[in-house]
């Protein structure tokens, strides 16, 4: 007789058939008692054809009180495993996957049975995770420390769910009787949890993590609307000096590129005074300063008053000078100009030599 | 009168007489027993016992590994195996002569 044999389909479908039947042993005792049982069928086929197969369930009672098991039996009297069908699928789906896992090169299978016990660590982990996630920091956007917080359940958590779960692979937990959706349930927890590994993982608060958030903190608070900041504070209004130390009025202020510095608008709090903008014809021309301010309402944030030039911080600075350097020549502007000009201010410029 | 009653009493012994003789996988001593005589004997009755005799120690097993087919497993006799075919065979003979001697006494 020969060592290597084929399994036919119907061979397959008879001991998938009475596998089901034994769905309430442990793995290791389903092996014990069935493993090998794939051949002698199949000798049995070979030698009395297709016909020698009968009834599985029979077959199965016959084998089960011949090797001392307990018949389980259904309040109808039949021989029942819990969901025979889907116990059958799942049995095949495992043969089917241990088959093709266990023809992988190098023994890679073997490895991964090794350290199915660092899978059983993770799902529990993933599991508690998943509860921080909704509940916890995660649903916070805190981001997930490596051991949950949860306050101060995380590692109770963790180490509660990592015992059920080590159980639960060891299968001394669920699978007794291992019955059909329980196992369906099983499989869809592990795919689970095995597809929201990465999800974790990436919600994990890491070193970088935290720089880059410091980071963005830092910039975070500098203002985003346009206008014109120092050390992140917004500036309301620049009062230019000339060389010379004197207040300046009416200076137009561009930087390296021709951009203009200054705002299209100011935002301003009520009670506040807010800026009014310079006029070049019907545009307004916020980057002329010192705007004029106008007072406003604390209750409504209106404007009352006029504006006007608010005085200059300082009356004047020291005088600076630096080598090679002309300062600009100025021109003090005649008071009926201001008048003139009233919405917009004084006037006043700088006069290229 | 139906074997199947009486088999069941002594189907552990015929099973591990036959194992004795020669290691062998659960078709093999199924097609074995049916050779000696034990036409009635069935599969499943045979792989529960070869199961059942493993489980106690009486058996040893081995897998024999197939490239490309399902796995053989064989069976063979422990010394705790032996001691108990030879216990079971020395009940048998007792038991076999008692039952012999009542039939022929009975008969005559």
């Amino acid at each position: 007789m020969s060592d290597t044999i084929r399994i036919s389909p119907e061979v397959d479908v008879f001991v998938q058939a009475v596998h089901a039947h034994f769905a309430d042993l442990d793995p290791d005792e389903r092996e014990e008692l069935l493993g090998g049982l794939a051949a002698d069928i199949t000798d049995l086929v070979d030698e009395h054809g297709p016909g020698a197969l009968g009834d599985p369930g029979a077959y199965a009672a016959e084998l089960r009180a011949a090797a001392g098991l307990a018949v389980t039996r259904s309040r109808r009297g039949h021989i029942l495993p819990a969901s025979p069908k889907v116990d059958a699928v799942l049995d095949n789906m495992r043969a089917e996957w241990e088959r093709l896992a266990t023809a992988l090169p190098g023994d890679a299978w073997g490895f991964l049975q090794s350290v199915r016990p660092f899978w059983w660590l993770v799902r529990a982990w993933v599991a508690v995770q998943l509860i921080d996630l909704a509940w916890g920091n995660g649903g916070y956007n805190a981001g997930l420390d490596v051991i949950p917080s949860l306050r101060w359940l995380g590692f109770p958590l963790l180490v509660a769910a990592s015992v059920i779960s080590v159980q639960i692979g060891r299968g001394k937990l669920w699978s007794a009787p291992r019955r059909g959706m329980r196992r369906v349930a099983l499989l869809l927890l592990n795919l689970f949890a095995l597809a929201l590994v990465p999800a974790v993982v990436d919600n994990l608060v890491t070193t970088a993590k935290v720089h880059s958030w410091y980071g963005g903190y830092l910039t975070g608070s500098a203002p985003q609307e346009p206008g014109l900041s120092l050390n992140g504070r917004p500036v309301r209004n620049i009062y230019p000096y000339d060389a010379a130390g004197k207040p300046l009025v009416g200076v137009q202020l561009v930087d390296e590129s021709g951009r203009r510095l200054g705002a299209d608008s100011w935002a301003f709090e009520w009670g506040s005074p807010r800026t009014v903008p310079w006029m070049n014809g019907r545009t307004e021309a916020w980057n002329v300063f010192p705007l004029s301010e106008q007072p406003t309402r604390a209750r409504n944030g209106r404007p009352t008053g006029d504006p006007s030039q608010p005085p200059a911080p300082y009356a004047v600075l020291p005088p600076v000078t630096l080598t090679g350097v002309t300062p600009s020549d100025l021109v003090v502007p005649e008071p009926v100009t201001r008048g003139r000009e009233d919405r917009s201010g004084p006037t006043g410029g700088d006069r290229s030599p | 009168m139906d074997t199947t009653q009486l088999l069941k009493g002594v189907l552990d012994l015929a099973v591990l007489a036959v194992v004795d003789e020669e290691d062998g996988y659960g078709y093999d001593v199924v097609r074995r027993l049916r050779a000696g005589g034990l036409d009635d004997v069935g599969d499943a009755s045979v792989y529960g016992t070869l199961r059942r005799l493993y489980a106690a120690g009486a058996l040893t097993s081995y897998v024999v590994a197939s490239e490309s087919g399902p796995h053989r497993k064989y069976y063979g006799m422990t010394p705790l195996g032996r001691a108990q075919l030879k216990s079971q065979r020395d009940d048998w003979v007792h038991f076999s002569a008692t039952v012999t001697h009542l039939l022929e006494g009975a008969h005559t």
